[in-house]
């Protein structure tokens, strides 16, 4: 794999006796686009606050591409773009002025700070509000805003704080859009959301936070199916059930679940995709003529609380 | 003209600034009050006698009224606006940095305050033909008012950085009494040998000194609002301390050169107060990159260092090497008593932060605070002095600080020794170095970039 673009070692930051982010580590590999999973309170946004170099860690270390974020923080700030979940608007001030100040303020001069505003508006679909003024945005329209604002320097890393957060499904879909095309041209994103179904769509990588330690991080999937962890599979067979049943019950580590119409479904002891093929295996040379063997997962939103409550009581290492 | 040559600020700022309810307000009043005065100007030039003294004042309370109280006050939301609106941290990162964004705000004030004093020329000629005006002396009112509301346009941006708006009117008012104590001390001390300074009437070379110092005012002020809001990894203690020693310079070589007599220095010892609060007051900070920049200031970058312990140095070697300039010029030992008195007020609440830390998450609301409580307690002490003698209260006077103060004003600085108020002013030392040794490796190694 490629050197990661943000290295974050140890990371911890408190705020008096309140630890908001308690020693965690993770990597961010260029292309990759990370969810950022908490719930409240959590500590995401005091942990991209310190990515961005807009706080610092009381320890631990965050590089992006090699820069300490905390000796470096102007060469940090060239790579990265930044989108808080609350924007600060101005007064008197329309779409357009603001997008032009703010690449006046990036260092865009003459006709490409007007290249440069112009694509971005077009991306971001600003282009009809530009004469309407900034404070007038509806919640949709501000995050378009705001992204549009994070967008001008073209930066290789760009976080999301909340993108979704408050939006109606219509601008909810077009912020999923927005941050689709990006990851497509390969930028690298981090993403924080509550919506976990909308992150399961886009994300190749999720880090869960939970009282400022990160309590899982990996796929989706490896949220929902651990291996080690049981899991329900579904067996579908001509013919009767009876055989395959008793079967089962001789089996170690599988037992039945439920006998349902054209099969049952039964628990087994470890999910792994290893366990699974060699009792798919057993259940074929058994003569049993399978043509259905699906594994249930979970919902992603049930595997969080599930892993919070056993973060909450201890369970995860 | 291209405007990329301009800050961004300053276009934001007066696209923002032009269209405000403030601003439309204070042009229009100012229109309706010129109408009025030159109202006021015809009926008095075409009255028996005519006086125009009434319509003269009438005009000038109104042009100050806008240019140095409603133009000014504008800026004390300069950056409390941007702190509300929560707009900093995205400038932040930006390519611009806290000064860019203060002398931007500053610009564009300054900007809309010209175009008022613009709007106001016609008026300025018609007086001219209504009656016998001396338009050179007017012109010349006129831009000192000017400068004096850059000025306060300057120390309102300045101070717009703090939250407490108490903290805001304490600094006001500090400085204004010490505008007026200082002074009174050393020229008191110097009257007793040949008569002391004059300020005399202002020529040239005044004038100009004049300028220069209000122009580093305005810098320093600026600045003081970028350090405000800036985040921690830019260093202002290095501007802040470069333009009061520029400041020091200035009004030390005019005493030496030009006028020799103290009052510059004086000037400039009143004038550092701030700069000196500020850099005892200053935070540490554990960035390498801040410390290697100085590198090449050598063995001086631990004067510009941030953070109270080069803040400490800075003040110290500043203040002697005025005290030192005032003896050679005067060559009064009483200047080394007086001296000791200020460095040791100065150095109290400093003191006090420095053994107990609570004090220090906010040090400059509790060096205030620290001062106005010393004051009272003294006044208090002079105030049972009066009424039952004390023995004692002279010797008192040498060991608290504040104290030292009221017995010079009460009774003469020849009363004070100089040598018993070197106790304090030890014990002072002592504890700072005690204090500043941990800090002190702590720079050295970040110093070298964080290494080793």
């Amino acid at each position: 794999m490629s050197e990661p673009l943000v290295e974050v070692r140890n990371l911890t930051r408190s705020f008096g006796k309140v630890k908001a982010v308690d020693d965690i580590s993770f990597n961010i590999y260029p292309g990759q686009v990370v969810g950022f999973i908490g719930e409240n309170g959590a500590g995401k946004t005091t942990t991209m606050r310190m990515m961005v170099t807009l706080d610092l860690p009381d320890s631990g270390t965050i590089k992006v591409k090699g820069f300490d974020a905390v000796g470096y923080p102007n060469k940090v700030r060239k790579r990265v773009g930044w989108m808080p979940d609350a924007y600060g608007a101005y007064d008197f001030m329309d779409v357009s002025e603001y997008m032009d100040f703010f690449a006046r303020a990036y260092g865009y001069t003459g006709k490409e700070r007007e290249l440069r505003v112009s694509e971005v508006m077009d991306f971001t679909e600003l282009n009809q509000l530009a004469d309407r003024p900034v404070k007038k945005l509806s919640k949709g329209q501000a995050q378009r805003l705001c992204l549009g604002r994070t967008l001008i320097p073209d930066p290789e890393l760009l976080i999301l704080d909340e993108p979704a957060a408050g939006l109606d499904p219509r601008a909810r879909i077009e912020v999923k859009n927005l941050v689709r095309i990006l990851a497509s041209e390969g930028k690298t994103l981090f993403i924080s959301s509550h919506i976990l179904s909308e992150l399961e769509q886009m994300c190749d990588d999720m880090l869960f936070i939970s009282a400022g330690k990160i309590v899982h991080q990996g796929s989706s999937e490896s949220l929902k199916v651990k291996e080690g962890h049981p899991v329900v599979v579904k067996v579908r067979l001509e013919g009767p059930t009876e055989k395959l049943e008793e079967w089962i019950s001789f089996q170690e580590g599988v037992s039945l679940v439920a006998r349902e119409k054209n099969g049952l479904r039964m628990k087994v002891d470890d999910a792994s995709t290893d366990r699974l093929s060699r009792l798919l295996r057993k259940i074929v040379q058994e003569d049993f003529q399978v043509y259905g063997f699906e594994r249930e997962d979970i919902r992603l939103e049930d595997a969080f609380v599930d892993l919070l409550s056993k973060s909450q009581s201890g369970a995860v290492s | 003209m291209n405007s990329d040559r301009f800050n961004p600020m300053v276009i934001k700022e007066l696209r923002q600034g032009l269209k405000s309810r403030s601003f439309l307000a204070s042009f229009l009043g100012l229109q309706v009050a010129m109408v009025i005065s030159m109202f006021v100007y015809l009926v008095s030039a075409n009255s028996k006698g005519a006086d125009l003294s009434a319509a003269d004042g009438l005009f000038w309370f109104m042009l100050g009224l806008i240019l140095l109280l409603f133009m000014p006050l504008r800026s004390f939301q300069a950056l409390s606006e941007e702190i509300k609106g929560n707009t900093l941290e995205m400038l932040f990162l930006t390519r611009m940095n806290a000064w860019k964004i203060t002398f931007g705000k500053w610009c564009a004030l300054v900007i809309q305050l010209l175009l008022m004093v613009t709007a106001i020329l016609p008026y300025f000629v018609l007086r001219y033909f209504l009656g016998s005006i001396d338009i050179a002396g007017n012109l010349e009112m006129l831009f000192y008012m000017i400068i004096a509301a850059m000025l306060f346009t300057s120390v309102g941006v300045g101070l717009s950085g703090l939250n407490s708006k108490l903290l805001r009117g304490l600094i006001i008012v500090g400085v204004l009494l010490s505008f007026n104590i200082l002074p009174l001390l050393f020229l008191g001390a110097s009257a007793g040998f040949g008569g002391g300074p004059t300020f005399g009437m202002m020529g040239w070379p005044e004038l100009v000194i004049g300028l220069i110092v209000v122009g580093i005012l305005m810098m320093f002020f600026v600045e003081y609002g970028a350090s405000q809001i800036a985040p921690p990894a830019e260093n202002h203690s290095l501007r802040k301390r470069m333009l009061a020693l520029s400041l020091a310079v200035v009004l030390g070589s005019f005493a030496c050169i030009v006028d020799d007599s103290i009052a510059g220095i004086i000037l400039s010892l009143v004038l550092l107060i701030p700069v000196s609060i500020d850099a005892l007051c200053e935070p540490l900070i554990g960035i390498p990159s801040v410390y290697l920049k100085l590198k090449k200031f050598r063995i001086a970058r631990w004067l510009f260092y941030p953070g109270w312990v080069s803040g400490f140095l800075f003040v110290s070697l500043v203040y002697w090497i005025l005290f030192s300039m005032m003896y050679l010029i005067e060559g009064d030992a009483d200047i080394w008593t007086i001296g000791l008195i200020i460095y040791n007020i100065l150095l109290f609440p400093f003191v006090c932060i420095r053994l107990v830390p609570f004090l220090g998450r906010k040090a400059l609301v509790s060096y205030f605070s620290l001062q106005v409580i010393s004051f009272v307690f003294c006044l208090l002490m002079v105030f049972i002095e009066e009424i039952h003698f004390i023995s004692d209260y002279i010797i008192l006077g040498h060991l608290l600080p504040m104290l030292g103060l009221f017995v010079m004003a009460d009774e003469s600085v020849s009363d004070l020794h100089p040598f018993l108020l070197l106790v304090p002013t030890g014990i002072m030392l002592v504890i700072t170095l005690l204090k500043a040794r941990r800090p002190l490796k702590q720079m050295q190694y970040l110093s070298r970039g964080g290494e080793g």
